[in-house]
């Protein structure tokens, strides 16, 4: 039987984003017990963000978003946890560049050009996710590849929909996924291959982008 | 009498509930006529708007073919979908 556990314990992950996704991908690779995560978000939880964002709870309105993640991670792993309160951006890009995979859970079409290009300069692989209302993608961007300029050839956001809990858990956990069958080599998702959701229709397409 | 070009156009996200369907089939000769009909179909978005949208054509993204003026023969699949961005 494959051990995929065993495929992600000497690695480090970086997680960009502590918001929807990223609450969940940090829960989920943490009870993977990886060698090390690596969280940015210079965010705080609000109430708004009750409805779908795993740490955010009456306690911890008010509390930058990396600082309450790192709290909760530590009682459910034995990964080092990194926690940076701050956004990401280029000048942050040398903290990550011993990292094995990005996560991506940003939420602006900036962010990701950004990741794409640290992806490329440190040759680390991102497993992108990204949701809006009822629907969502997963692909991993290998160093160099483009693809966040086929997914967003205009650089800008589409309207944004209301989105629920069960969203970013079920593309949160498909990033996971993926990120661990890559550590595995178990058929990952290929260059420019991209998984696409929709809830509403239960609709699952994989497109060549 | 015109040969009928009947091409299948699916939506996804943001396009399936902006349209309202799943899909619907549309005699069109390149996308750029295929875009025309779909406004004449339901004005939701103009052909101009629709050039934002990803456009798969039976599986190959149309900026590899010939863009907007990619020809549509009978029985192709062509796929109008949007990437999400939230996080």
């Amino acid at each position: 039987m494959l051990d995929f556990d065993k495929a992600i314990r000497d690695k480090t992950i970086a997680i960009i984003g502590c918001g929807g996704l990223g609450c969940n991908l940090a829960h989920l690779v943490a009870r993977l017990n990886p060698k090390e995560i690596i969280i940015f978000d210079g965010d705080e939880f609000s109430a708004s963000n009750l409805n779908r964002q795993l740490f955010a709870t009456q306690n911890t309105i008010g509390k930058n978003k990396v600082e309450v993640a790192k709290d909760m991670l530590l009682s459910c792993t034995g990964a080092t946890i990194k926690a940076y309160p701050s956004f990401f951006h280029e000048e942050e890009a040398h903290l990550i560049k011993h990292a094995n995979i990005i996560l991506d859970a940003t939420d602006n079409v900036g962010a990701r050009f950004t990741i794409e290009q640290i992806g490329k300069m440190y040759n680390i692989p991102i497993v992108h996710g990204a949701i809006n209302g009822l629907f969502g993608q997963v692909a991993i961007v290998y160093p160099g590849d483009t693809t966040f300029e086929k997914l967003y050839p205009n650089k800008k956001e589409k309207e944004i929909r209301t989105t629920y809990s069960y969203v970013p858990s079920l593309i949160a956990s498909i990033q996971v996924a993926e990120a661990v069958k890559y550590f595995a080599n178990e058929s990952p998702l290929k260059s420019y291959e991209v998984l696409c959701i929709d809830i509403l229709s239960m609709d699952i397409k994989k497109i060549n982008i | 009498m015109k040969k009928e070009n009947l091409v299948t156009v699916e939506f996804f996200g943001l396009y399936r509930l902006a349209y309202k369907r799943a899909s619907v089939e549309l005699d069109a000769k390149n996308i750029k006529d295929l875009f025309n009909q779909l406004y004449e179909l339901d004005q939701v978005y103009t052909p101009k708007e629709l050039k934002n949208s990803i456009v798969i054509l039976n599986g190959t993204n149309i900026m590899e073919l010939k863009k907007f003026r990619t020809k549509l023969n009978a029985g192709d699949n062509v796929l109008i979908m949007n990437a999400a961005s939230g996080g």
